[in-house]
């Protein structure tokens, strides 16, 4: 038995390596074939770890972003960070902070780019949480930055953007389908009203009253038009009566003939226009004006005296004072001017004496000889 | 009566669990002491490495083709057909090329390994060589193991690539889909991690495989017939170790690396 399995093992070596154990070329040979399949292998490694590390950057100086959210939208480290959309970075880390500077947005993001991007990495570029796709892995945005402003160092906090994330898309959609449904019902209950035909739109919809009112009206218009067209009435004569027109067109040539007159010079209002001596006159008279108003300001001449003489006022005022209680005293009947104002009496005898007179004289006139006999004695 | 059998049945499995253990710590160890093998490894890389390149040359290809295949008529219903070269390196650098080559492996060379180790033992060279003064366990077991967990690595390499062009082929042939937008896709896809993740994977697979090949194979018992027992089991076990052990290392590395 154990002759026999020694022969298998010696025939299993001689399948393999020959008669006996393997020689020197046998073992270069197997060295040289395993040499080949680690070097291709280990090219392919390398080739792999190159290509991932000029995408990834991996050798290249990186800083050290900072950023403070409300909602880290299911962000994890490793995740990618994008500049524009062009990956730049990763996030290290995405823990809620201790000390927030805002205790509105308490999650804290790590982020390590790239520090050849800090042309575009400005203190006031703007971090923003998304998707890589509708459904994908979540990311970080950050929006370029103004030339003005400084480039980002390591360490820079960067502002959170208001978050654009599917989840964020989901709770604003969830606000606008619940306002949509609000509307829906309300504009249900005001279409229900319509065809019940209440309210202004319901009746304008389902009410004849309108209708027939407009009909009514139209009916009028066109009655009006006709009446109009046929020359009934003020606006009919208007429209299609010639005289007006005749009127107005002999107005306007009258009107156009005393224009022209008037620019010819003759009549008053010619004159009035063009004689520049109704110009000169007033002129002269109110250079006269004022002089005399100079004169009166400094106190010449008895209107002067007038205005400016407060003891003359004085007197004029007691003088007036004193002509009122005079006058006062006529109307009450005072004193002979009184009685001659106010008591018919004498008025009277007057009248009387007047008449007397009048017959007198009359009398004279018939019989003058009878009161004109001339006694003449001498002596 | 009944919990005689099982209770056996456990101690047998805790004192096979202890032997592999102890086999592992042997093994190991003996890497770091002298004398050191360097024919025997070089022999067992050719062995091990050179004589599997063609058939995980041939899974990896195919396994790249069947998943473009797959993945891009579902990636087209939602349009998304161009990111077909993204899953399938993902797929393959993260899982299917480790397990896939080491499972290869193991059905080659674990088989191998205990059929080999249980034919010395059951004719007694084992014996001879302790006679002699080696240590079977470092002139046999340690050059397996080190041959196995480097050459597994480069394979899965190997594989990875194989794989990923596979599913180029079919992409380019059947589908369509530009070559640079493949392949970048394929590469842009890929990061560190799934690298950590992918290259961390054989390494620790060609342990499995070897120590259990190596295991089977010194436990062999009742003649050619335990060979043979011995063979089939080291392939299952091997197999079965890898498949699970995969699903641990992936769960540690997406703890640690957090993907």
């Amino acid at each position: 038995m154990r002759r026999g399995e020694a022969r298998a093992s010696l025939a299993f070596r001689k399948r393999r390596w020959g008669a006996g154990l393997p020689s020197r070329s046998d073992l270069r040979w197997s060295q040289l074939k395993v040499g080949i399949l680690v070097a291709v292998a280990a090219t392919v490694l390398l080739v792999v770890f190159f290509a991932m590390s000029s995408e990834a950057g991996l050798f290249r100086p990186k800083i050290h972003l900072i950023s403070y959210v409300d909602n880290a939208a299911d962000l994890r480290s490793g995740a990618v960070v994008d500049l524009q959309g062009v990956r730049i970075g990763n996030v290290l880390k995405v823990h809620l902070a201790r000390h927030p500077p805002d205790p509105r947005l308490p999650v804290r993001i790590d982020m390590e780019v790239e520090a050849n991007h800090r042309q575009w990495l400005r203190t006031d570029s703007l971090v923003s949480l998304g998707t890589t796709t509708f459904l994908g892995q979540a990311l970080v945005n950050i929006q370029k930055g103004t030339p003005s402003s400084p480039p980002a160092v390591n360490g820079t906090v960067l502002k959170a953007a208001v978050a654009t994330g599917i989840s964020q898309l989901m709770v604003s959609s969830h606000t606008v389908l619940q306002n949509a449904n609000e509307l829906e019902t309300r504009l249900g209950n005001i279409l229900d009203q319509i065809q019940n035909g209440q309210g202004s739109i319901g009746r304008l919809i389902y009410s004849d009253v309108l209708y027939n009112r407009f009909n009514r009206i139209a009916h009028n218009v066109d009655m009006l038009t006709h009446d109009i067209s046929s020359g009934q009435g003020t606006v009919g004569q208007l429209i299609t009566n010639k005289s007006l027109y005749d009127k107005l067109n002999h107005t306007l040539d009258s009107l156009d003939q005393l224009l022209a007159q008037v620019r010819t010079g003759h009549g008053t209002a010619a004159m009035l226009i063009n004689d520049p001596r109704l110009y000169r006159h007033f002129d002269q008279v109110s250079l006269n004006l004022n002089r005399i108003l100079k004169a009166v300001n400094s106190s010449q001449g008895t209107l002067g005296e007038l205005v400016n003489n407060r003891q003359l006022a004085r007197k004029i005022s007691s003088s007036v004072n004193n002509l009122d209680s005079l006058l006062a005293g006529i109307h009450a009947g005072k004193g002979t001017l009184g009685q001659l104002a106010n008591n018919p009496t004498l008025y009277h005898n007057a009248n009387a004496l007047t008449v007397s007179l009048r017959n007198l004289v009359q009398a004279i006139r018939k019989q003058p000889k009878k009161y004109l006999t001339i006694h003449l004695k001498i002596f | 009566m009944d919990a005689l059998p099982v209770s056996g049945w456990i101690k047998d499995q805790l004192q096979a669990l202890q032997d592999f253990v102890l086999l592992l710590a042997q093994a190991f160890s003996n890497i770091f002491r002298r004398p050191f093998y360097y024919d025997d490894v070089l022999l067992q890389m050719d062995t091990i490495g050179f004589g599997s390149l063609p058939i995980v040359i041939l899974t990896g290809f195919f396994t790249g083709a069947v998943m473009a295949l797959q993945l891009s008529s579902t990636l087209a219903q939602y349009g998304q057909i161009e990111r077909t070269g993204e899953l399938v390196s993902i797929s393959l650098v993260r899982e299917l090329g480790p397990v896939l080559s080491s499972l290869m492996v193991a059905g080659r060379n674990a088989s191998g390994m205990a059929s080999e180790l249980g034919s010395m033992l059951v004719t007694e060279q084992l014996d001879a060589m302790r006679a002699l003064g080696t240590d079977p366990l470092k002139k046999l077991v340690t050059p397996r193991l080190l041959a196995t967990m480097i050459m597994n690595f480069f394979l899965t390499i190997v594989a990875d690539l194989c794989g990923i062009f596979g599913g180029y082929v079919y992409s380019a042939l059947a589908i369509g889909l530009d070559s640079r937008q493949f392949w970048s896709s394929a590469f842009y896809a890929l990061d560190f991690h799934d690298l950590v993740q992918g290259l961390t994977k054989p390494v620790i697979f060609g342990i499995i495989v070897a120590l259990v090949g190596c295991y089977y194979g010194l436990k062999a018992r009742g003649g050619t017939q335990g060979v043979g027992r011995a063979t089939t089991q080291s392939v299952v076990a091997a197999s079965l170790l890898v498949i699970m052990s995969d699903f641990v290392i992936s769960r540690a590395v997406i703890t640690f690396l957090g993907k």
